[in-house]
Parts: C-alpha cells; structure tokens; sequence
C-alpha cells in the first residue's frame, strides 16, 4: 500500500459496502474494508479502502456496471501509528 | 440523520454520548489493525463487523425481536448458547472491554471492581451500548464476587437471571449444574414461548459446535513456525464470535482458513524471522480491548496462543454430539460447560495450569506473559501457581496486570519488551 495516501471509497450504507467489495475482489482489485475515518464526516460507519489511486476509474465503472451508487471518493494521508497506543 | 443513528434513537440511547465512543474506533482500528503489513484478505468481513459493531449486527437482533424472537444477553462463557438457540432466541455476548463505559459503571460500583464489571454497568446505565439496550433477559453467574454483587444492581434496571455456577469439579458438581441448566431451558421457554425438544437442543448443540471447530482450526494455524495471522487478528475473531450470527461467522472462518492454510503451505508469515512466540493467559480480553496484543506485536513479539475465554478456553473442547434424549445433552452440556472450563473461579484449578504447560508445548512458544485485568482477584491470586509452574518447566513467564486505560501503555512496552528481548 502507498505509504503516505490512504484511498477511500464512500457508500451509502454496509450492503452496498459488502457489495462493491466482493465486485472489486472479484476483479483483483487490491482494497478492504475498514471503519470510516471520523475526518471524512460521512454517514456510513463503514467504506472501502483500496491500494492503488490508479483504481479510481475503474472502480466507478464497476458501481456503475453493478447498479451500486458511490456517494465519494476521498483519500487523506496515513495516521495509523502502531505505536500510538491509544485504544478506544 | 443515518440509520444506525434512528436505530440508536429508538432504542433510547445516549446518542451525543455515544458518538463520542464511534468517533475513538476508526483510528484505534486503524493503528492496531490497518497498520499491520500483509493482512489476510479475509480479514475484510471481520473489519467491516467491527467498523460497523453497533449498526449490523443490532439491526439483526431487533429484526429477530420485530418477528417475535427474544434476545439473550450474557457475560459469561459457562452459559450455555445451546440453549438460547433451541428456542429461537438469540444470545450475544455483553462482556465489555472499552475504558469508555468505565466511569460509567463506578458511580454504582466500588472503584476496585474489575473494568470489565464496570464497563458492563455503565454500558447499561449510561445507555450507550445497543446491545445492553436490546436483550430481552441479561444472564449472571456467580463466577466471582464482583460479578454476584453487581448482578443486583443491574437487576435495578434490567431482567437477570442468574446461573449459580460451582465452584468445585466433583460428581455432584456436575449433578448441580445440569440442574442449573434444566432450570435456565424451563425459564427460556417461559421467555420465548417455545419448547426445547431434543431435535432443537440437538441442532443448536451441532450449530455451536461449527463455530468452535472454526476457531480451532484458525487456533491450529497458528501453530506453525510460519504464523499465517497476527494475534492480533485472531484476537478480533474470537471477540467477534461472541455475538455474530453463528452460521455466518463459520462460513467467513472457514473461508479465512481457506486462504491461511495457503499461506502455511507457501511457508508465508505475517512475522519477521526472530520473532518471539508468546502465549498469554489469564482474565479475558472483550471488544475492543486489543492493548496487551499491540504492545507485544510492536516490540518484537507474536500471540500465538490465548489461554483466555476470549481464545482456546471458548472453543476447544466441543460438546458431545450423540445424545439423543434432553437429559442426555443436557448432561453432556454440563460435562463440557463445567467440566472444560478451567477458570479461576474453581479451586482447585491444576487443570488450567497443566493445559498452559500443553499449549505452550503445542505452540512452541518462547515466553508466557500472565495478564491479570485489575482487582481480579481469582486470577491475579492463581498467578502464583502459573509462575510456578512455568519456573518449574523452565518456560519463561511474566505476570502483568493492567486495565482498560492507555495510561500504562509505556510502562507496560517496557516490561514486555524487556521480556521479550531477555526471551535472546
Ligand atoms: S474468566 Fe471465568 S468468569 Fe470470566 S468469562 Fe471466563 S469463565 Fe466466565
Ligand atoms: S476478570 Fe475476574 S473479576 Fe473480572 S469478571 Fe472475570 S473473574 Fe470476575
């Protein structure tokens, strides 16, 4: 994964997450899910995040193909710190 | 508004409260999972469960309820599943592990009661958990004294009923708990209205059954000199296995296998060479509680093992699949659920100290590491015997006691990164 930009994808609601993950992955498109970050200010508590930036088109042509809205796309630097060590 | 924020609404919750708790998990995620290289990519459903830990799978539990169904609540693994799901009921697992619930629960209890006590009240009485605000009937058990007493309290606010569960291993031990167990089905099936027959109890024992041999086949992965998955990881599934649908969660298992027992047979691991296999044993690690594994796996070390009920004490031993009549499965029940549970309630409990010795063989590992959650005092006393043992057997050991709050964190990395480098 970039080391300094993290990629989001933006959706709806979980079935829709769960749904355009399994399409991506389906493709080889290199991407998970994870909890989306408090900064994003997005109603979904989950999205997708995938490696590659170089992705982006394609993966819009997947939702699109697959009838699944994007509601955005987003990317914000790498904060995770293993080392933080501050827990919730 | 989003739909998990009507859903916590209806269920009067502290929403602005608990948005608070929603705003801490991305980056607590992010740091302790997102940050770790070569992640299995199954690990993606179990992501998604935890992102999203108090939307999905309460929406299911109301959905259940919306149909007539009945949600269980319990704190402890010696309550029988079993049972809930032979009358169409669900259970979930309530045991607490956030410090957000803490000051919560200390304005009903004594400061020296254990977190994971005070986490479980304030989840209730703040009204900032939606599984506390579901169940239809909370299940006790008299484990321990904090938990005895803190039962009467939380009855103040919420249904209970409670297992007296023994605190010895002899024959009429276990005529007790089957009776304890007759008396938990006949106040399900008041609950619920159903009837527990064989064939149901018999499904349901098979249903919990599946889950524990998923868990163990991810556990037996773990067992290779090449580890396939961070403890770490392996800690999040079994935490999520306390309340995810069973069927569901077996499937997702086996499908992370899938991929694990290929990376065993590529001699792939997600832990440079050199690093220090450790089993850690003691008091139970509930959602989100992924401190202790952090600071292990950042200093040097891998989790192979969880002697915990939040590990191997939650799904090694199955339950006998043969029985054919209720009081045959049910005394099978009792035989696995009193008889496979070395907690440190029982006395004498030498059998929890001989399946340390075991696992620490199975796993090969290097060190031991004795977590104790604060003011346990059962764990915290048997203590004296795992260290020992594990002197006697010549398998290094330490004993670290901790709680819920970030503020030992740095002490805690250096005692453990101490050990683990004296580890050679
Ligand atoms: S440590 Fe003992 S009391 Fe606590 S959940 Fe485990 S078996 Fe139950
Ligand atoms: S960790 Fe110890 S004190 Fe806390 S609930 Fe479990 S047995 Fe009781």
């Amino acid at each position: 994964m970039d080391q300094q930009t993290i990629y989001y994808v933006f959706l709806p609601d979980t079935s829709a997450v769960m749904a355009l993950y399994e399409v991506l992955r389906g493709v080889g498109i290199a991407c998970t899910i994870a909890p989306t970050p408090r900064e994003a200010d997005h109603c979904c508590g989950v999205c997708i995040i995938y490696e590659n930036h170089t992705d982006k088109g394609k993966i819009h042509e997947l939702a699109e193909a697959h009838n699944i809205s994007i509601d955005a796309f987003w990317s914000q630097s790498d904060r995770n710190d293993p080392q933080r060590y501050k827990f919730c | 508004m989003s739909q998990n924020h009507i859903m916590w609404e209806k269920l009067g919750m502290d929403v602005e409260t608990h948005d608070l708790l929603c705003e801490a998990l991305p980056q607590a995620f992010g740091d302790v999972y997102l940050s770790q290289e070569n992640r299995p990519e199954n690990m993606a459903y179990y992501n998604m469960v935890v992102g999203d830990i108090h939307g999905i799978r309460p929406a299911e539990l109301i959905k259940h309820q919306e149909a007539g169904g009945k949600i269980i609540g319990t704190f402890c693994i010696h309550v029988p599943d079993e049972v809930v799901f032979a009358a169409d009921a669900i259970p979930t697992g309530l045991c607490s592990g956030s410090q957000f619930w803490v000051p919560g629960g200390e304005k009903y209890l004594p400061t020296a009661t254990c977190p994971l006590i005070k986490a479980s009240l304030g989840a209730r009485f703040d009204r900032t958990c939606p599984f506390f605000r579901i169940c239809d009937l909370f299940v006790g058990e008299t484990t321990c004294d904090g938990k005895k007493k803190a039962w009467e309290i939380l009855n103040e606010d919420a249904e209970m009923y409670i297992m007296d569960i023994p605190q010895m291993k002899r024959p009429e031990d276990f005529k007790k708990w089957e009776d304890e167990i007759h008396g938990y089905i006949k106040r399900i099936e008041e609950l619920t209205g159903n009837t527990i027959t064989a064939e149901k109890l018999r499904d349901a024992i098979v249903l919990v059954n599946n889950k524990r041999k998923a868990l163990k086949r991810l556990n037996a992965l773990r067992e290779h000199e090449a580890i396939p998955i961070s403890g770490r990881d392996a800690l999040l599934i079994h935490q999520i296995a306390f309340y995810d649908d069973p069927a569901r969660f077996v499937e997702m298992t086996n499908k992370l296998c899938d991929e694990l027992d290929q990376r065993v047979a590529d001699g792939v691991s997600v832990f440079p060479e050199g690093t220090k296999r450790i089993l850690l044993t003691g008091t139970p690690l509930s959602i989100p509680n992924w401190k202790v594994h952090q600071i292990i796996e950042t200093n040097g070390g891998a989790v192979v093992c969880e002697e915990m009920c939040t590990g191997i004490r939650y799904c090694e031993a199955l339950v006998d699949e043969t029985g054919t009549d209720l009081d045959t499965m049910v005394e099978n029940l009792a035989e696995r659920y009193l008889g496979h549970i070395n907690c440190a309630c029982f006395t004498p409990n030498d059998a929890r100290i001989d399946d340390i010795i075991e696992l620490a063989k199975r796993y090969k590992v290097d060190g031991v590491i004795d977590l104790n959650l604060k003011f346990c005092n059962i764990y915290d006393t048997e203590g004296y015997f795992v260290e020992k043992a594990m002197r006697e057997a010549g398998i290094p050991c330490i004993g670290i006691e901790t709680d819920y709050t970030d503020e030992d964190a740095e002490q805690l990395k250096t005692r453990i990164g101490a050990f683990i480098e004296m580890l050679g």
